[in-house]
């Protein structure tokens, strides 16, 4: 069921305006009609993305340093607190971005300088300045002249992976032409300090992890500040929905709410000395929409979500596609092992997270009881438990119930053939009732010659004692139908047009009938391989696991469990998808679904 | 007869490597498509894996159906009559063919799914339903494969 809707017009002076749109946002009710010359690239808008995005960014870095095992506590959320977040991270970010480029250059330095061993070069400076100098080198081991000993002084600091290492003493400074080689430059530190330094730089690091880290503790004030900046651009938005007038004095403002609330609305409209004006909804209008439903069909209101919500004068066939969705999940799961699974696992959820579900997990964990229930029962059709036969039991009231319940392959195949027959015929009774809502009965009276039609012909074939086909009752049926069918489904147009669109309807649904039913074997399939797979994990894990009396019971587990847990995925990922396509293309197209209306959201803090 | 048998087995072999050669290519067409996508974005390896398993399915088809003509409908011996080694023939064609084909059109799908979700979008969900349905033929296939074994059975 769509829910009745009203629609209110509001009048505010324009000095009153943001007080009454925040009078309108604390009753969150409305759900505010978006204006036709609204701009999409508004600046004040970008500023709130772009800040948003930052905010985005900031809460996804933080995210990444909360520790699992060892949870901080979070701080209370605050706003204000919030927004400085993303700039503290960058500053964070820069200062451990430099500290990391100079442990770089310091580890390098270390590099060059473990070979030369630990000195002070204070040293070196002080024997330059009485006139000797001390030159690096390196060369490979074959090309190092030993008589260098004598003419440079030259001492052998260390000989390592073919390279000699080694120093020279002189008061030349052109050492380094005269040897041909390259004097390696030692940076003026000594290995003490130097490993000093890059310990002191490890633990800066440390620090700005550490305080990263800690701003983690801020989360709830980042969400905080995430909600400020939407609900300021939801303000926005909604704010630039009015309509001036007048020379800028007077703001216009349309919104909808469901009429169970109009009571309600009006007392606190009235308090608040609003000018506002109710009224119904013209065929024109875009209204938004609301689901009332029942607690059973209010369930699948999610499914129905995933196509299109229907427009406002359309019936919602959620309750009606409801019974089905549930005996079609159960068919194409088909094993009362996996519904038992499925009922229990969301019991267990539900029971155990009591606290902390949301209100919309709770309904899908309470849809995954409903769905896992109709499959223990299906299942019983074919009585496959975790791919055994549970109907092989020699248990008397096993045996019973396979009398009672049991069907064979074929008979599974034509049951699910005779859903879509009931499933499609039913679909043609709701577009029956559509069209009388929507456009008036007489649109409606071609479709009940088709469905008069197809049952007549149904019911011939089944039962030919009491209504033979193409006998006098039957014409009787038949003629009637056939002149609504071929003179009166477009009641404005002339007859010639009329008979052209009935035989053109004749080839469609011909066709389409044909596809349609056949499309409701998917059903039987599903269940059937689905059935196959089990037994087959069962076989593998009997057969595989070796004759040994440690090892066989746990390969026959392992296999076991992780057989059947890909098949309960598989199964009722198909299970969920494929009694969904029955629902919208067989089910939404014989009922005459359209859709396309939006969701009722209203504007709220 | 020993032809016989010769002749079923090759449609277990038809069965086993069409359907296995379309899952790994299924799957490796979605996994190159993760790899890349997994550059963009961090914390979505999960919707990754999920989605480059579905094509694997097809190949566990293929086996399925080896496996029930092996050991549910006991016809692969040496007893094994002409029209039972034609049907298994049949059989594996028609799995083979169309778990190789669905695998790869699936992986496809999957491999497309995978890079819209790399660009940021929440596809997911919507990818997963609709790969699905190529999936179905596989299934279909697999159930007629069932059919066709359950009237040849001894």
């Amino acid at each position: 069921m769509v829910a009745k809707m009203k629609k209110f017009t509001f009048l505010a002076y324009y000095r009153d305006y943001d007080a009454f749109l925040h009078d309108l946002r604390d009753l969150g009710l409305i759900h505010v009609a978006a204006s036709d010359r609204q701009v999409e690239d508004n600046e004040q808008l970008d500023e709130f993305l772009v800040k948003l995005k930052q905010l985005r960014e900031a809460q996804k870095i933080l995210n990444r340093q909360i520790d699992k095992k060892s949870a901080a506590p979070l701080n209370e959320p605050d706003i204000e607190r919030g927004k400085t977040i993303p700039r503290e991270i960058e500053l964070i970010q820069n200062t451990t971005a430099s500290l990391n480029q100079q442990l770089q250059v310091s580890i390098k330095e270390r590099e060059l300088l473990r070979p030369w061993g630990n000195f002070d070069p204070e040293n070196i400076e002080r024997l330059r300045k009485a006139g000797y100098l001390l030159d690096f080198f390196i060369v490979p081991d074959n090309q190092y002249n030993p008589e260098w000993e004598t003419t440079y002084d030259a001492v052998v600091v260390k000989r390592e992976t073919s390279r000699t290492y080694f120093v020279t003493l002189t008061q030349n400074e052109k050492v380094a032409d005269e040897l041909n080689l390259e004097s390696v430059k030692i940076p003026g530190i000594s290995l003490t300090q130097l490993d000093g330094l890059i310990a002191s730089l490890r633990e800066k690091i440390q620090v700005q992890d550490q305080k990263l880290k800690a701003l983690a503790a801020e989360l709830p004030s980042l969400k905080a500040a995430i909600g400020d900046i939407e609900q300021r651009m939801n303000y926005t938005r909604v704010h630039q929905s009015g309509t001036s007038l007048a020379d800028d004095k007077l703001m216009l403002l349309q919104g909808w709410a469901p009429a169970d609330n109009q009571r309600e609305i009006s007392d606190y409209l009235e308090l608040k000395a609003v000018y506002f004006d109710v009224a119904d909804p013209t065929p024109d209008d875009e209204v938004p929409i609301k689901f009332k439903n029942n607690k059973f069909a209010r369930l699948f209101e999610p499914i129905a979500e995933l196509y299109m919500l229907p427009k406002y004068n359309e019936i919602d066939l959620t309750p009606y596609f409801a019974p089905f969705y549930m005996v079609f999940f159960g068919l194409s799961l088909g094993d009362v092992g996996y519904g038992l699974f499925l009922f229990t696992a969301a019991t267990l959820a539900k029971i155990l997270q009591k606290s902390k579900l949301s209100t919309s997990m709770k309904a899908i964990l309470s849809l995954v009881q409903v769905l896992g229930a109709s499959t223990m029962v299906t299942g019983l059709l074919t009585g496959g438990f975790f791919g055994f036969a549970l109907y092989d039991l020699d248990w008397p009231i096993v045996q019973a119930l396979k009398e009672k319940a049991f069907f064979d392959n074929n008979r599974m195949f034509m049951l699910s053939l005779v859903l879509g027959v009931v499933q499609v015929l039913f679909g043609m009774c709701m577009k029956v009732f559509n069209r009388i809502k929507q456009q008036g009965f007489k649109y409606s009276l071609s479709t009940v010659g088709w469905i008069v039609l197809l049952v007549s012909f149904i019911v011939a074939a089944l039962l030919p004692n009491a209504l033979p086909m193409f006998g006098t009752v039957h014409l009787i049926v038949l003629i009637p139908a056939a002149l609504l069918i071929y003179f009166y489904n477009s009641p404005d147009k002339n007859p010639f047009l009329n008979l052209g669109i009935g035989l053109w309807d004749t080839y469609n649904m011909a066709t389409g009938l044909l596809g349609d039913v056949l499309s409701y074997v998917r059903l039987f399939a599903l269940g059937l391989s689905g059935g196959i797979l089990a037994s087959v994990f069962n076989s593998l894990a009997a057969g595989m696991s070796p004759d040994n009396a440690i090892a066989k019971p746990i390969v026959y587990v392992l296999i076991f469990l992780i057989g059947h847990a890909i098949n309960i995925f598989m199964n009722t990922l198909g299970a969920i998808v494929h009694p969904v396509r029955l629902t919208f293309v067989e089910f939404y197209k014989n009922s005459e679904f359209e859709g396309g209306g939006k969701k009722y959201s209203p504007f709220r803090k | 007869m020993e032809t016989n048998l010769f002749i079923a087995y090759i449609g277990i072999a038809i069965m086993l490597a069409l359907t296995g050669i379309g899952s790994a290519y299924g799957v490796t067409i979605v996994g190159n498509a993760a790899i890349g996508a997994a550059k963009k974005v961090d914390g979505k390896f999960g919707n990754f894996l999920v989605l480059t398993a579905l094509p694997g399915t097809q190949g566990l088809y293929g086996f399925a159906g080896y496996f029930m003509f092996q050991n549910i409908f006991n016809v692969l011996t040496p007893e094994i009559t002409f029209f039972q080694s034609m049907a298994t023939l049949a059989a594996g064609l028609a799995l083979g063919f169309i778990g190789l084909l669905s695998a790869i059109r699936q992986g496809q799908v999957c491999a497309n799914g995978v890079v819209s979700i790399g660009q940021g979008h929440d596809a997911f969900g919507n990818t997963l339903i609709l790969a699905v349905f190529p999936e179905l033929y596989a299934i279909v296939a697999l159930a007629a494969a069932f059919l066709i074994g359950s009237a040849i059975a001894v």
